[in-house]
């Protein structure tokens, strides 16, 4: 095989882990907002619930909860998921990954001081629209830095999709490894390299974009 | 929630461990049935299931699966898995079968049912042509310098057996290497897996001054298909189908394509 | 015309407001000395119902807007105060005219739905820029606070409140976050709003302008009004002995000058 023809095949795999990396990403990061909704309610019991679940999801390995989500219906309630492998992959890395957005976002929000809901309150907004118009574009800017964090942990998290067999980069790459070629199973690091890269550079523009205003 | 959630932990774990409880059901044979597929979890081991150099998935259990579904009136499905979780896949219901050269283990009959044997391997000496005469039984091998590739089948072979344990054992690094030994007069006896001492040596190959000794066959392993625990009927009709393709000559043909297969099942 | 009357408040065990009570007549500049801690925030913030008082009674022109008991009133009732904060609090990351047109147009969209007619929007912003004029700022239009000095910001935030036309607008210590050089600015603006007759009440340190600015003058202590009247009967002639050991301490009136 030449050269070009594996880079193709890897490629191939990168497409999967692309899925799996931008999936999570839009459905995440609302999920997430929902997530802290409930983990900041004024109804104890939803409080309750929802911290008990961010514990459990931050507490367990996400390889452990692929495996739940994955084998748990067939094994325990005898339930048919369909053969998809990519589906379940995806299903554990959205809910484990709103979980960890949830936290960032509640650490954001909590950080806004109490005076700019005040300040909204005083002019007849309502929560919704302080919530909103004022806080959630002050709450991104202060969150960006953590989330470019989690989010380029996204990107090698990806890898762990395999462990249930969906093919992506490094699955297609170990493939290879065990016909004897060694080198595309460490050449995949460049991938991941180039794809953080890309991710780190979307976010500083972010950072750059909102740097207009302070505060 | 926490109590919940560790309850269901623990269910699924337990659900892990004692393997089935519940989820291989009687009709295992009408639930494929119903689905027109048979999902067959593999992993890449040449010669059972590998790719050609244009990505296409052959090899002696590939091709004898394609068969038996076509037998059985279903559409095989190859999965790539993680083999040390097959047991796991097949109770979940995420592949139906593990075909795959499994060895036929007593301590997997408790969670698996395995169908008929259809092909074997063991471990078996390889000694030069003309020693022909001098090494004939393992007992006249016992003062022998034998290699072996460390970490082997073939070293745990020759450890357990009282005549090739009183040799002089050597551990290399590849079983190829003690093939190469043995041409050169370092060693007198190469401890190997069958497999590939029938594909290595002998006339036509690199190696034609060796030969196997015939009659010694060591830690001998036989390989079937695994199926979910319960599925009686899933396994024989598996089974039926595979007696029928050795009597059509379907087998022996797939022999001859992977001779390094060593086929254990005949036409009746 | 306003009427408080023995408004209650205490957090937790402490009482802050101990029946406190006033009247302000329509067009006319209330002030509100008094130590800290002696509650003048807390009361300013029971009349913009960030707080709910315990007890008391709130009237304008005869209405009663709240009394002991009831909920927080609705928001039009609401906003017939207006509130300027010791830290300005405006939004960072709008304009100084975003900062003033947010909430009017948030209105227009509720009341007009969706689309609010372009014309609508452009008389909200016409306002909004007419207002950081009155206010001295029709140059840093679409300026951002961070770009603003704290005397600037403090006048951008007074034209927010301005422009839901309140009945009565509320300043909590509008200067005491500025550094001295910038507090004239503001007292500017608070005096200007003065001669075009808006109902104000100021609570502040600096009692040089309030005795310039105020058409009445409240001294609170311990959570009661303990004196009130004209500036020259507070300031002048204060009756009560707390009244006069607080004018008379170090950094009061006489250093504000």
């Amino acid at each position: 095989m030449s050269f070009w023809q594996i880079n193709w095949s890897l490629l191939q795999g990168f497409g999967n882990t692309c899925v799996i990396f931008f999936v999570t990403l839009v459905l995440a990061v609302p999920l997430g907002l929902v997530v802290t909704f409930g983990s900041m309610s004024r109804f104890a019991p939803l409080r309750w619930l929802t911290r008990a679940f961010v514990l459990v999801i931050r507490g367990t390995p996400l390889m452990l909860q692929i495996f739940i989500v994955f084998y748990v219906p067939g094994l325990v309630f005898g339930i048919s998921t369909g053969s998809s492998r990519m589906i379940p992959a995806l299903v554990a890395f959205v809910i484990n990954y709103a979980a960890y957005f949830s936290e960032i976002y509640r650490g954001g929000i909590q950080s806004i001081p109490q005076s700019q809901y005040e300040a909204g309150q005083v002019l007849g907004m309502t929560r919704r629209q302080v919530f909103f118009r004022v806080v959630l574009l002050q709450v991104v800017k202060r969150i960006l830095p953590p989330m470019s964090n989690e989010v380029i942990t996204l990107v090698k998290d990806t890898s762990l999709a395999r462990i249930i067999g969906v093919v992506e980069l490094l699955k297609n790459a170990e493939h290879f490894a065990q016909y004897g070629l060694i080198w595309p199973l460490f050449y995949t690091g460049l991938f991941y390299l180039a794809f953080s890269g890309l991710v780190t550079l979307v976010f500083r523009w972010a950072e750059k974009k909102l740097d207009y205003y302070k505060g | 929630m926490k109590k919940w959630i560790a309850a269901l932990t623990g269910l699924a774990m337990a659900g892990m461990m004692f393997t089935g409880c519940g989820a291989a059901e009687a009709e295992d044979w009408e639930y494929i049935q119903q689905k027109g597929t048979l999902v067959i979890g593999y992993t890449i081991f040449d010669p059972m299931n590998y790719t050609d150099e244009n990505g296409k998935l052959i090899g002696f259990d590939t091709e004898l699966a394609e068969a038996v579904c076509e037998k059985l009136g279903v559409t095989p499905e190859f999965v790539e898995i993680d083999w040390a979780n097959k047991v796991m896949e097949l109770n979940s219901k995420k592949i139906d079968c593990a075909w795959n050269g499994m060895t036929i283990l007593e301590e997997l009959k408790e969670n698996v049912d395995f169908s008929m044997p259809y092909s074997e391997n063991y471990q078996t000496c390889v000694i030069r042509k003309a020693d022909a005469e001098k090494y004939t039984t393992t007992a006249e091998m016992a003062g022998a310098r034998i290699g072996v590739e460390a970490g082997s089948a073939g070293e745990a072979a020759v450890q357990d057996n009282a005549d090739l344990s009183k040799g002089t054992v050597t551990s290399l690094t590849a079983q190829r290497n003690t093939l190469l030994e043995l041409k050169a007069g370092t060693l007198d006896v190469a401890v190997i897996d069958g497999v590939m001492a029938l594909a290595s040596v002998g006339e036509g190959t690199d190696f034609d001054d060796l030969m196997v000794v015939p009659g010694i066959q060591l830690s001998k392993e036989e390989y079937g298909i695994g199926f979910r625990k319960n599925s009686p009927e899933t396994v024989a009709k598996v089974n039926q189908a595979l007696q029928e393709l050795a009597n059509e000559g379907k087998v022996a043909e797939l022999a001859e394509k992977y001779p390094s297969v060593l086929v254990t099942l005949e036409a009746e | 015309m306003l009427q408080v009357e023995n408004i209650k408040k205490g957090f937790g065990g402490t009482k802050v407001l101990d029946g406190v009570g006033f009247t302000l007549e329509k067009g006319q500049v209330l002030s509100i000395i008094g130590s800290s801690g002696s509650g003048k925030t807390t009361l300013l913030r029971c009349l913009n119902f960030l707080e709910t008082a315990d007890e008391g009674r709130i009237l304008l022109d005869g209405q009663t807007l709240w009394q002991t008991g009831a909920p927080c009133p609705p928001r039009q009732d609401r906003l017939r105060f207006g509130m300027v904060f010791q830290g300005f609090h405006l939004f960072p990351q709008y304009t100084a005219l975003g900062n003033v047109t947010l909430a009017p147009k948030l209105q227009l969209k509720e009341t007009l739905g969706r689309k609010v007619p372009l014309e609508r929007l452009r008389a909200v912003e016409e306002q909004g820029r007419r207002l950081l004029a009155q206010v001295g700022l029709e140059d840093r239009i679409n300026a951002y606070p961070c770009q603003l000095s704290g005397g600037q910001q403090q006048r951008v935030a007074i034209a927010r409140a301005l422009a839901l036309a309140p009945d009565i607008l509320c300043f909590d210590e509008p200067t005491s976050a500025l550094d001295p050089e910038l507090t004239g600015e503001v007292l500017r603006v608070i005096l200007a709003l003065k001669e075009r007759r808006t109902t104000m009440i100021v609570v502040t340190h600096e009692m040089e302008f309030a005795r310039a600015v105020s058409d009445q003058v409240v001294f609170m202590a311990d959570g009661r009004v303990e004196e009130q009247g004209t500036p020259q009967q507070v300031f002048g002639a204060p009756q009560s002995p707390k009244t006069q050991a607080f004018l008379r301490r170090p950094g009061g009136w006489q250093q504000a000058l």
